[in-house]
């Protein structure tokens, strides 16, 4: 839950719009109040971006799908709290610190694969596309290629155009 | 004295597994020493594992290098101990005590494969330390896939211990209460070769490196070229991933630098010039513009001045001699604009779409803490490991030698001839002990096969999921069982782990194997280690095949696992076609004759010799004139106070009262034949013709200086070369005193275009003079006109001396060298255009020497008897650039000193004892094998038709007239097979891959 609100804000659609309370059947008139209360927020945040909401909302599943990411979330307790291999336990702060670098990572990549499904882009393409700065895309696309789920498809003058592999 | 010798370790340690420390891993532990062989790193292979291409010869580095980490990793007497280092070491040369700190490494090196699961699932990234950065890595890792030991490692600073590579691992190899080991060793000599750091280029912030991912070190850029790299060798920029059109190289990046390193770092100039050329050749489709900033162009080892020259006018680099005054990335485009000064003191501004640093070589703080530790001394103005001249590869501690670039920055050919001089000079310590440490392994006597019907066994290998996640191995087995001769056919998950090898020999013993196959990966690495264990169970070595169904199946056919299983059925039908017709093959034993020929007396040929005679062999010192001596009877007189003619005269007498050594005066080699271990050549001597017999040769044939026919020399009295020069300083000539002015012309017959080479020597020589002369007399004017100042090394704070001391350096052209003339008195004048200046000077000098080249000494007559291959200029050409540059091309031959290339005495002196330590790992054996993989004439079909004499590229096959047939010497044949396919009359079989056998897997293979 954390996580995703973490990845909602990355992506600028803000973590807010994302609210978990729990309320019985029986408990109408708190339900109402919440609903009243998100209302209100929304109203407050303004309306989303709904040109890049499809791009940002697939990328935000991309990572939350993720199989790192999915592994490392599964690893919480027996990593903070039970001790890890090394029987050392890690620090909260320290394993919320690599989650979240891994998300950011993961949301990044994401929104780069989802960006060239669009067909093959080159880095400033991508940069236009996503609003992620020029070195970050560069940095990422390298993980993709790694992972063989990106490859140089052709060129723009010299910029190469990275295009999106079939699984 | 017989106490002490008893007492000494015939084992050596070697810190540091970069080139050098493998070579010299390999030479001690070739001429039967122990060596442990120590890295700080999970794997050996140091920098030339990272190099993309190597220079003058553009050869790939991790092909070059790599058979020398396979031979390594699979020598029985080097063992490799990784993430370790020396904790601390006791004792005295010949008997150290030595503690190691091993450092965990989480994965057991014995059961890991190297398949690379692990590093797949790991959730965390690193950065690529073994891309500079450029990239990252999982917290499990290998440096590089050819690594050395093949075993993965965890990053335990970036592994959170979530223990999914424990899950994953098939090999069960994981260990994560692995801890930090100590271990004592007894060794009697230890080298160190700890290699070189970086310059990191962050030191110096007008270089902008930090703000850019556009300005990269050159090591970086050398990862960008390589095909393994961040980019799979496309030259791309990291801040966009665009292709560059114009790439700028800056010289002298933390080195010739007051504020940082005030050496030269020898390498940059020609690895700057290398990556420029490979970087064009790699954007064939553009023009890529390449320019280099530099201040004096250093290409002074061998065939480094004509790879300049072709850089420049065939490939087009750009060559700017200039001083670059500010490096200003924009934040935007990702370009870079350099501001200059040129030559002529204009200021430039250029774009530019990248910016390679050539950072320098220097000594890490760890490094300089561990020489503290030892006791062993660092130069104190450049923090490299101090030596003399003449021991250069005896540190401060005895006991301890060194190799490399911790030595001096240097390249790999340099580094290679240390490491086997190191091996030479620990050898000549523990020469009494040689032989005392190696393991003998006892093998059962060979079964013979003769008659037997072929009863195969097939080990198929799952190697974890690299072949079993593609080929149905249980099905394939099945197959395999079902092939005529196959006994047995069994599937493993490793083929190659230790537990499989018993299990092979187990089913060789109980089901009377007498062919065996292994369907697994490359005979590159493997086959060495299952022909080794079919020979322990008593099978012949030669009765073994693989079939390479992951290299070229698995990994190649990774969607397509039907058609997959069918190549392998294929494969693996052929190699058992042909296992059953191969044949066993025995290697002849001929005892080795533990001396050397030594071919010329200068300060190479003593130094050989009494390298040799130390560890213990003969040697045959052959001399042509009347006295040893050669060259060095002329260094008279040095400004670093070297004591040329003391040193000379103590190896005089050492050489000359040696029990090993016999010298030959007046006497040259008029025959040579017979094969290494076992030559014989006659020489003539003043006592008439002798017969030597010998096992190895080392060429010393030495060269000499240039007597120039220009600059009035010859013609005017006060013309000298630096020889000559060199007299009337030791003999503090009045002239000296009386003159008011001195000029010095470089470059004298040297990089000239019939001469198209670096002397090497001469710049250090006249910057020397010039501060002897400025000594002598303080009020001398001296001048020194040259056209790159080429002290590299330590050499360059000699230049700055020299600058200190007042004297002026003067630039020139090779198409505006100076004019010199002389009145009808005889008075001197030297006119020069000086480029800063724009105009022309006039220099009237009283004293005007030339640095001329250095030649080597003809020898056209030896050099047609031992057949070695001579360059354009006549020195002796060595077997590979690279990795062998004391080895000649025929096996048994060395080369050193000046008829190899012109070199200042220390460089001549470590690669004598190279020469004496390369000799050794053959002098060592008491037998030399020969035969096996050889080609074999039939007399019967032979014709005489000389095919086999002409294409031959070793020049092996002679026509032997008693039989009237070609015949092939066993121990000289290299086993290439040209002859055998190239013989009209098929009268020449390749043993091991004779026809009916290669015809039998082919159409086994087709029968599918």
């Amino acid at each position: 839950m954390e996580l995703v609100r973490y990845l909602l804000d990355l992506a600028g659609i803000g973590q807010d719009r994302l609210q978990v309370r729990w309320v019985s059947a029986t408990e109408g008139q708190q339900f109402a109040d919440y609903v009243t209360e998100l209302t209100e927020l929304l109203r407050q945040m303004g309306p989303l971006d709904r040109d890049k909401l499809g791009l940002q909302l697939a990328a935000v599943t991309r990572a939350i799908n993720s199989p790192d990411l999915r592994w490392l979330l599964g690893m919480e307790r027996q990593l903070t709290e039970r001790g890890n291999v090394y029987h050392e336990k890690l620090d909260r702060a320290v394993y919320e610190d690599v989650v979240k670098a891994a998300a950011q990572e993961e949301y990044n990549r994401g929104l780069i694969y989802e960006a060239l499904k669009a067909g093959p882009s080159t880095v400033r393409q991508i940069a236009a596309a996503t609003g992620l700065p020029i070195y970050t895309i560069s940095l990422r696309l390298n993980d993709l290629e790694k992972t063989s789920l990106v490859s140089i498809m052709g060129h723009e003058g010299h910029s190469p155009k990275f295009g999106v592999l079939a699984a | 004295m017989t106490q002490q010798n008893e007492k000494k370790v015939g084992a050596a340690l070697v810190l540091g597994g970069g080139i050098a420390g493998m070579q010299t891993s390999l030479d001690l532990a070739n001429a039967g020493f122990k060596v442990y062989l120590v890295d700080r790193s999970p794997t050996i292979g140091g920098v030339m594992s990272q190099l993309d291409k190597t220079f003058p010869t553009n050869d790939c580095s991790m092909c070059i290098v790599s058979p020398k980490l396979v031979e390594v990793a699979r020598h029985i007497d080097i063992e490799i101990i990784t993430n370790s280092e020396l904790d601390s070491l006791t004792g005295e040369a010949g008997n150290f005590k030595a503690v190691l700190k091993s450092y965990p490494r989480y994965i057991d090196i014995e059961k890991c494969t190297g398949c690379g699961v692990c590093r797949q699932s790991c959730p965390v990234r690193a950065v690529n330390e073994f891309n500079y950065g450029l990239d990252r890595r999982a917290a499990t890792y290998i440096r590089y896939p050819q690594a050395v030991p093949l075993a993965y490692a965890i990053d335990r600073d970036v592994c959170i211990g979530c223990g999914l590579c424990e899950k994953v691992c098939l090999a069960k190899a994981i260990r994560y209460d692995d801890e930090t080991k100590e271990r004592e060793l007894a060794v009697g000599a230890v080298v160190l070769a700890p290699g070189f750091s970086l310059f990191d280029p962050r030191r110096i912030p007008v270089y902008e490196y930090a703000e850019s991912p556009n300005i990269v070190s050159s090591m970086e850029f050398e990862r960008i070229l390589s095909a393994t790299g961040p980019f799979q060798g496309h030259v791309m920029r990291p801040f966009d991933r665009d292709e560059p059109t114009r790439i700028a190289w800056l010289q002298c990046v933390g080195s010739r630098d007051e504020k940082t390193n005030p050496y030269c770092s020898s390498v940059c100039c020609m690895y700057a010039i290398k990556q420029a050329v490979i970087a064009k050749e790699h954007c064939k489709e553009y023009d890529l513009e390449t320019s280099i900033f530099f201040m004096d162009m250093r290409t002074h080892g061998k065939d480094f001045e004509k790879y300049y020259w072709r850089a420049e006018q065939e490939s087009g680099v750009r060559f700017i001699r200039s001083r670059v005054h500010s490096v200003d990335p924009d934040p935007e485009t990702g370009n870079v604009h350099i501001r200059y000064m040129s030559e002529d003191g204009t200021i430039q501004t250029e774009e530019f779409h990248m910016v390679v640093l050539s950072c320098g070589l220097e000594v890490s703080t760890e490094i300089q803490e561990l020489a503290a530790k030892l006791g062993v001394d660092l130069a104190p103005e450049t923090r490299f490991a101090w030596s003399s001249p003449f021991a250069p590869v005896t540190t401060s501690r005895p006991g301890i030698f060194v190799c490399g670039a911790f030595q001096g920055p240097k390249d790999i050919p340099q580094s290679v001839m240390e490491a086997s001089a190191a091996a030479a000079a620990a050898g000549e310590l523990l020469g009494t002990a040689r032989g005392t440490e190696l393991q003998v392994k006892e093998l059962p006597p060979e079964w013979d096969v003769e008659g037997q019907e072929p009863r195969v066994g097939v080990f198929v290998c799952n190697c974890g999921i690299n072949i079993g996640g593609v080929i149905n191995v249980p099905k394939l087995t099945e197959y395999v069982a079902t092939l005529p001769g196959v006994v047995v056919a069994d599937q493993n998950l490793f083929t190659c782990s230790t537990d499989t090898q018993g299990k092979i020999l187990d089913f060789i013993k109980e089901k009377n194997l007498n062919r065996v196959v292994v369907a697994s990966c490359s005979p590159r690495t493997h086959m060495p280690m299952f022909q080794e264990t079919v020979r322990e169970a008593g099978l012949n070595p030669y009765l073994f095949e693989m079939a390479n169904i992951r290299d070229q199946d698995s990994w190649v056919h990774m969607h397509e696992p039907e058609k997959a299983l069918e190549k392998a059925k294929g494969l693996i039908r052929g190699a058992v076609a042909r296992v059953v017709q191969l044949e066993p093959l025995h290697k002849q034993a001929f005892p080795v004759t533990k001396a050397a020929l030594v071919i010329g007396g200068g300060i190479a040929g003593m130094e050989a010799s009494l390298s040799v005679a130390d560890m213990g062999f003969q040697a045959y010192l052959v001399e042509k004139g009347d006295k040893l001596g050669g060259q060095a009877w002329n260094l008279v007189t040095s400004a670093r106070g070297y004591n040329y003619r003391g040193f000379l005269e103590d190896l005089l007498k050492k050489v000359e009262n040696h029990p090993n050594i016999e010298i030959l005066y007046n006497s040259t080699v008029k025959d040579t034949g017979g094969f290494i271990g076992n030559f014989s050549s006659s020489l003539q001597t003043p006592e008439g013709e002798r017969g030597l017999e010998h096992g190895v040769t080392i060429m010393a044939t030495g060269g000499y200086g240039l007597k120039p026919d220009e600059y009035l020399y010859g013609q005017n009295p006060n013309v000298y070369t630096s020889l000559e020069l060199d007299q009337l300083i030791a003999g503090q000539d009045p002239q000296i005193k009386e003159a008011t002015e001195a000029v010095f012309i470089q470059c004298v017959g040297s990089r000239e275009p019939q001469r198209p080479y670096c002397s090497r020597l001469c710049c250090t020589h006249s910057v020397e003079n010039a501060i002897e002369l400025k000594e002598l007399n303080p009020g001398l004017d001296v001048f020194i006109l040259y056209r790159d100042l080429r002290t590299y090394g330590d050499k360059e704070l000699l230049y700055r001396k020299a600058r200190e001391l007042g004297v002026m350096f003067i630039r020139f052209d090779l198409d505006s060298k100076p004019r010199v003339e002389q009145t009808a008195e005889g008075k001197l004048t030297v006119t020069i255009h000086d480029p800063i200046l724009d105009r022309d000077v006039v220099l009237k000098p009283d004293l005007l020497t030339l640095a001329s080249a250095i030649l080597p000494n003809p020898v056209e007559d030896i050099g047609e008897i031992f057949k070695v291959p001579r360059n354009a200029e006549g020195f002796l050409n060595e077997a590979h650039a690279k990795l062998r540059p004391v080895d000649l091309p025929s096996d048994g031959l060395f080369l050193a000193g000046l008829a190899h290339y012109p070199k200042p005495i220390d460089e001549t002196i470590a690669q004598a004892k190279a020469a004496a330590g390369r000799a050794a790992t053959f002098l060592a054996k008491n037998v030399v094998e020969v035969g096996g993989i050889v080609a074999v004439v039939d007399p019967e079909k032979c014709a005489v038709c000389l095919t086999c004499v002409r294409t031959c590229p070793f020049g092996v096959p002679v026509i032997d007239y008693t039989a009237d047939s070609a015949y092939i010497d066993p121990a000289k044949c290299q086993g290439c097979g040209v002859c055998p396919s190239e013989c009209p009359a098929k009268a020449i079989t390749m043993k091991n891959f004779t026809d009916s056998q290669i015809i039998a897997q082919e159409e086994a293979l087709a029968a599918g």
